[in-house]
């Protein structure tokens, strides 16, 4: 099972064990040409919003993996940063991912039902589910 | 004759001066008055009893007042007494000694000629239902907050092993067809890495759990003692940093509490300090100890980045949390430190402003 590899990708997640594995399973499935890779939500958030600011969708990335328990700025809080920026991000072909340990069904729906947010996965993620994220 | 004893034991099993006595001496109930033309205020057996009055005991308007806990409610049962009102609540009284005492207290005006000229009521000590409700509610609260620290905590480690459960996992399935040496290396390198992480993991966590388990046994210790020798732990960083430390204990040189839980509480602190400074400007770390009243207080003060509180307030003394960028910052500590002060007792809360510095403030007991 092959697909075309998308142009660019991001992580935005504080462990580092996971984002090396993430990085070699997108390495060896081809998954994506280019990885953006962020420690926490605001890192990801000014790259982000220079690109929308300066209407620069080119270098927004198509498939995002987002982490919700992070230090300075949590993936809720990114979330609704992002918010003021939601139609833009709908226009572009951005494709948003919760990736997250968490077992509690209220963050697990929220995360789904969310604007912004095409999908909740839960950790561990398979190649599997790697691969129909990396989908669009 | 029979029918002349049947009446007078009829009368005296009727006798409502009898109910009155048993009812005022099983409810401890006393009544009083206030002749409001002469000022005399007259108290029953049963109202000198209660707040314990001597018998000759004099009882005017001059001196009625220090009965009485909270004079701005004795001012207004007067004056509403005087414009014709009834009150009937709950209050303190203050004994002969100034003991205090719950009682339920009614107040009717007594009227001639449409004029108030006289206070009446009775008095019934409520004491012990009110200090027992007072000590359910206080108990309810520490159960509360120890239930919900419980719950974070299950949460917390929950979250942590799932998470190293759950890398475990992907470890396995990325290098599920390693051949390669090289690849090998690094398949081990991050099985490493997950069993260490692991095992911190569980070091936090038998050092949490330990803290309600062990015996926590208090000895007089000295503070600036303990202090130094915490303080000789960081010589090197203190040096590197260019940084001051000053201390004061002068106010509360000794306390009874468990040596390791007052290292615990400088070593994560001023850990903190070092690792939280202002690069902009040398460290200073202060500390001082307080005694006002009965509280026992210990300050630690530095110049450092400070907190934003308005973001993580709620946040701050749970575990795993941290909200620097500084690679070592793992948010242990202050859980630690919060849940060792509160096993004793006491609590540990924090002042800070941004770009200013922080201060701790641990109150013993």
């Amino acid at each position: 099972m092959s697909i075309k590899p998308i142009q660019r990708a991001c992580i935005i997640d504080d462990d580092k064990l996971y984002v090396s594995l993430i990085k070699m399973l997108i390495n060896k499935n081809k998954l994506a040409q280019e990885l953006l890779i962020f420690e926490n939500g605001k890192q990801a958030f000014d790259y982000f919003q220079e690109a929308l600011v300066a209407d620069d969708v080119n270098n927004l990335p198509q498939v995002v993996l987002l982490d919700l328990n992070m230090p300075i700025m949590d993936g809720w809080e990114f979330l609704e940063a992002l918010e003021p920026y939601a139609n833009k991000l709908k226009a572009s072909s951005l494709k948003l991912n919760v990736v997250s340990s968490t077992i509690n069904p209220v963050e697990m729906n929220k995360a789904r039902n969310h604007a912004i947010v095409n999908d909740f996965i839960t950790k561990p993620i398979s190649k599997e589910a790697m691969i129909s994220a990396f989908k669009i | 004759m029979r029918k002349n004893n049947e009446i007078s034991l009829q009368n005296a099993l009727e006798d409502e001066s009898y109910f009155l006595n048993e009812i005022a001496t099983m409810t401890q109930t006393g009544g009083y008055g206030c002749n409001l033309i002469t000022g005399a205020i007259i108290l029953n057996f049963g109202s000198r009893d209660l707040l314990e009055i001597p018998h000759d005991y004099n009882i005017t308007v001059e001196n009625v007042s220090r009965f009485f806990a909270n004079k701005k409610v004795l001012k207004k049962l007067i004056g509403d007494s005087l414009k014709g009102k009834s009150t009937i609540l709950d209050m303190e009284m203050c004994k002969f000694d100034g003991e205090r005492l719950w009682v339920r207290f009614n107040c009717h005006p007594f009227l001639q000629d449409d004029e108030v000229v006289g206070l009446r009521g009775v008095f019934t000590s409520v004491d012990r239902y009110i200090k027992n409700t007072q000590q359910v509610e206080n108990a309810a609260l520490v159960i509360k907050a120890q239930n919900e620290r419980l719950v974070h905590f299950a949460h917390i480690l929950s979250h942590n092993l799932r998470s190293h459960a759950s890398n475990l996992q992907l470890t396995l399935q990325t290098f599920d067809d390693v051949k390669e040496p090289s690849e090998v290396e690094v398949f081990n390198s991050y099985l490493n890495d997950i069993s260490f992480s692991l095992n911190q993991t569980l070091h936090h966590l038998n050092e949490v759990v330990t803290i309600n388990t062990e015996l926590k046994i208090k000895e007089n210790i000295d503070i600036e003692a303990i202090f130094n020798n915490v303080l000789s732990e960081f010589e090197n960083d203190i040096k590197a940093v260019n940084a001051t430390v000053t201390y004061d204990f002068a106010e509360l040189l000794s306390i009874e509490y468990v040596p390791s839980f007052l290292e615990c509480v400088f070593r994560n602190l001023i850990s903190n300090a070092i690792k939280y400074r202002d690069v902009e400007r040398p460290l200073k770390i202060v500390v001082k100890t307080k005694s006002k009243n009965k509280r026992k207080l210990l300050i630690i003060r530095d110049n450092g980045i400070g907190i934003d509180l308005k973001r993580h307030a709620s946040k701050l003394f749970h575990m795993y949390r941290t909200f620097h960028t500084n690679d070592d910052a793992r948010g242990v500590g202050l859980f630690l430190v919060k849940s060792k002060v509160e096993a004793l007792g006491g609590d540990i809360s924090v002042k800070s402003e941004l770009g200013k510095g922080s201060t701790f403030s641990i109150r013993f007991e």
